[in-house]
Parts: structure tokens; sequence; C-alpha cells
């Protein structure tokens, strides 16, 4: 175990007292919770779902009032069921409109069927699929298309399209080379057409020797998510998105090209503990379109610094904490 | 409690017996009050919200099905929602470092002004993670939850769980201060979570990329 694997031991020490001493319940409230919520599930809601389905008002009168009692405390009132439409989950369409996906995802079928149109567009498939029954789901979804929420996504354009693709950027790459635009090309940002064309040029010029490529193989990594970090702070998720596209595809390179040279996988190691961490930063920032490109190459980073300490370099990963299983 | 026993005590709680109900809250209550009122800060809200969570189970627990799906996960996951409605509506919620403080038995005056000065330390380093490396740190440390049940949880891939909690424990480690020499390693004093584990001056947070 060496010094860094003591210390994870030691946070995760810290950690677990720190919950012990600040996040105790305390034992009466436990008594307390406890006893409403055996009461409720002794109410003829927690039956199995699986008998005949009672009439539709039924049903939301009885969520309705289990919903009640556990609110009733956060409003100030008292825990009792109450036999009214309380709950703006059950009963308000606007409240629906700008209830999260996550909220929606665990609101009842009854809930979804006053849910507006807008708030179901922005529900997770997975919340809604989960959520309704096959027929009820059809309804919802044609609801929302009639709304014009979900955005009409043209076909992928034919091949003809990416050979005119490659075309033009062949010839934009020529047109660039014989013009003597490889100042402009250098500099382009990741949003810019030339972007593509810059790290090609990045790329053939990488130093042939191992130990310079591999520094400039770095180098190029670092380069990626200072613009990444660039574009997040402008809010521009296209170009957050293509710098960390870029760098997904440096970081394989990068460790194909590393094989098992422990001074070069050392360094690749230590660089992608700070990229991980500015990748933290960006992920932060939350540029909207860009969450996905983030995420990837936050896994891929990950993924690289595991291979490097299954290569036998680095250190093992933190140790996980203790769970109720596994 | 094991996974077995688990989808067992679900499977009769499904059914409609009320006792194995009463077995699945007692093996989660404190790991979800802990996950929400680390949350939320503020201990009544905490209490409130937990009820209301597993209501909310109570309620949803004919649809859950296990699939795959840990339990843990899925009630986690719950808890996780409700925790969000609950922040957006009420912006007013108390930070970490505010949460309540109950006395450290067993402990002298002396120890207890230093391990409520190191437990202040790990609030306010927790304080310094991003949203999701914190909520990694509270899924794992705080709810007890496997990687596996913490990515049902947040909706993620297990190793995404892995890598955030790796570069969390980076972050609290550099946010804590904590020196290399200074760390006494043994076992923890009586009465204290963690002995006399001594904490540094926090470090600055410099830019991970500049050197």
């Amino acid at each position: 175990m060496d010094q860094d694997d003591r210390d994870d031991v030691d946070i995760e020490r810290l950690l677990l007292a720190y919950a012990d001493a600040r996040l105790q319940p305390d034992p009466r409230s436990t008594a307390r919770v406890r006893a409403v919520v055996l009461d409720a599930a002794a109410a003829p809601v927690a039956e199995p779902a699986i008998v005949a389905m009672p009439p539709p008002a039924q049903r939301v009168a009885s969520r309705t009032s289990l919903r009640s009692l556990g609110r009733g405390r956060l409003r100030g009132r008292n825990p009792a069921p109450v036999s009214r439409w309380d709950d703006p989950l059950e009963a308000m369409p606007e409240a629906l409109a700008v209830a999260s996906p996550e909220a929606l995802a665990v609101a009842s079928p009854e809930a979804l069927a006053v849910a507006s149109p807008e708030a179901l567009a922005v529900a997770s498939p997975e919340g809604l699929a989960d959520a309704l029954p096959l027929q009820v789901r059809a309804e919802f979804t044609g609801r929302v298309r009639r709304a014009e929420l979900i955005p009409v996504v043209d076909p992928p354009a034919p091949a003809q399209t990416g050979r005119w693709v490659r075309r033009g950027f062949a010839a934009l790459l020529a047109a660039g080379l014989l013009l003597g635009g490889a100042v402009a090309v250098s500099a382009a940002p990741p949003d810019s057409p030339l972007y593509d064309t810059r790290l090609l040029l990045e790329n053939l010029t990488l130093p042939a020797a191992a130990s310079e490529r591999a520094e400039a193989r770095v180098a190029a990594l670092h380069e990626r998510i200072k613009e990444a970090r660039g574009a997040a702070n402008g809010k521009n998720g296209k170009a957050v998105a293509a710098a960390l596209k870029a760098y997904r595809a440096s970081v394989k390179d990068a460790l194909k090209e590393a094989g098992d040279d422990p001074a070069v996988l050392a360094s690749l190691y230590a660089a992608l503990g700070l990229q991980l961490e500015a990748l933290e930063t960006i992920s932060a920032e939350n540029v909207g379109d860009a969450g996905g490109a983030v995420e990837n190459a936050l896994e891929d980073g990950q993924n690289a610094v595991t291979e490097i300490e299954k290569r036998g370099h680095g250190k093992p990963a933190g140790t996980p904490g203790r769970g109720p299983k596994g | 409690m094991d996974a077995e026993t688990i989808d067992r005590l679900v499977a009769e709680a499904q059914a409609g017996n009320r006792e194995a109900f009463g077995q699945i809250f007692d093996e989660y209550h404190q790991p979800i009050y802990r996950f929400v009122v680390s949350r939320v800060g503020r201990p009544s809200d905490a209490e409130d919200l937990t009820q209301l969570i597993f209501v909310k189970a109570l309620e949803a627990l004919p649809r859950y099905t296990a699939r795959g799906i840990p339990f843990g996960g899925w009630l986690f996951r719950l808890a996780r929602n409700a925790v969000i409605d609950h922040v957006r509506t009420r912006r007013d919620h108390l930070e970490l470092t505010s949460e309540v403080q109950r006395p450290t038995e067993e402990a002298g005056p002396e120890a207890t002004a230093a391990l409520r000065q190191d437990l202040d330390a790990v609030g306010r380093a927790l304080g310094t993670l991003t949203d999701e490396q914190r909520e990694v740190i509270e899924l794992r440390f705080f709810g007890g939850l496997s990687a596996r049940e913490a990515a049902e949880a947040m909706g993620k891939q297990e190793g995404t769980i892995r890598g955030l909690q790796f570069r969390a424990i980076a972050s609290l480690r550099r946010a804590l201060g904590m020196q290399l020499s200074e760390l006494p390693m043994g076992s923890p004093a009586p009465g204290l979570g963690v002995g006399s584990l001594v904490i540094g001056e926090p470090a600055a947070l410099p830019d991970p990329l500049e050197p």
C-alpha cells in the first residue's frame, strides 16, 4: 500500500466518521417516521397491482391520500391522510409543466394524464417508459408530437453528401496549403471548419522519436482540454464537443503509442489525472448540448487511466466505500 | 443484509406484507436519511423528506421489478428525485457546514474539539467538490451504496461512478491539505471516529493544467 492509498483510507475513515457524527438520524424521529410509513403500508394501496385495476378516479384518490401523508409535515400540516386533491403532481398541469424529468419519471400515469405537452416533451423516455402502460404512452407521445414539441429530425444525408463533404474538405485542404494558409489553420478554434485540418496537420508534424512524440502527444492533450475549457467558459457547446472529440481520439493514440514504456506511461498517467480534473470543472459548467461529449471524454480518460494501471503503472484506483451488499 | 434477502423482502412487501416493508425501512432508513440530510442540510427537512421517500417507495413498489436493477439503487433514485424537487422549491437550505452537530460520546473536551475541527474541515472540503463528485461521495459513503447501486441512482455508468469517486477523493485529499508526513497511521482512539488524524491547512486549488 503506497502513501496515496493510505491517504485514501484515511479520507474514507474521515468521511465515515463525519457521517456518524453529523448525519445521524434522531432515534425518536426514526420511530415516528417508521410508524407513519408502516401505517401507510397497511393501507389498501399497498396491495399488489396485479389485481384488476380500480376505476381511475378511485386510484387517483388513493394515491393522493398516500402522497399527502408524505408531504404533510413539509407543508406544516398534520401528516395524517387527507381526502382532497392537494398534490400538485397529481392535479396541476401547470406544476407538471415545470416539473423535472426526474419528477416525471416517478409520477403516476394519472399525473401524466394531466401533464402539459411541454412537460412530457422534456420527460426522459426511460421515465415515461417505466411510468406508463404502452397504450397510454402512445397517446402521450402523440400529444407531444401534435404540439410539435419534438423536433423533426431530418434523415441522415445519403452517402453522396459525404462524398461532397470529403471533396470539399480536400479542396479546402489543398487551397489552404497552396495559399500558405497554414498560419490561419494552426490557430483555428474548435468550432472552425479548419479545425479538423489543424488537427490533421498537428498529427502529421508530430516528432518521430518516441520520447519527443510522447511529449508532444501530452502537450496536444493539454491543448485540447484548454480549448474545451475556453469554449465552456464561452458557453459554446459545439466547440466543447469538437475539442473533446479530438481529445478522445488523441488519448487513444497516445495510449497506443505508449506501449509498455514506463516513462511514457508515467507521464501520460500524470497528465490524464490533471486533465480529468479539468474535465470535471468543464462538466460543472453545464454547457447545454456538450454534456454528452464531456461525459464521454471523462469516460475515455478514466478508461485510459485504468488501462495504464493494468499495464502495471500508476496507482490503483480509489478503494470503494462500504455498501449494504457487494 | 444480502441482496437475496432484500429481494425476498421486496417480493413479500409487494404481496402486501407490512412487516417485510418494515424490515426494508429498517435496513435503508439510516442510509437514506444520511444522504438526504447531507443534501438538504436541515435535519427537520431531512426527516420529512425521508418519510416522503419511503411513502413514495411504498406507492411505487408494485411497479418495481428487479430486472437486474439493484433495489438500493432504485430506492436512492427516488430519494434523489425527491431531494431535487425539494431543493428546487426551497432555495434557502443550509450548507453542509451548518448541519446539526451531535455531541461525541466518551471523548474529553480537547479530543472533542479536535474532532469537531476535523469534521468541520471535512464539511468544508465536501463543499469544494463538484455536484456530481459530492453526490457520489454521499451515495457511496453516507448512503453505503455499491458503485453499481450508485450508478443506478444517478443514471450513469458504473465506470463513471468509480472515476468520479477517484477524483473526488483526490480533491478531498488536496482540499484537506493532508500532508503525507503529517498523517499518523493507526487505529482510531476510543470515542473518536478518526483518531488523531492531522489535517493541514487546506491547499489552494490551482488550475489543474497550470504548472
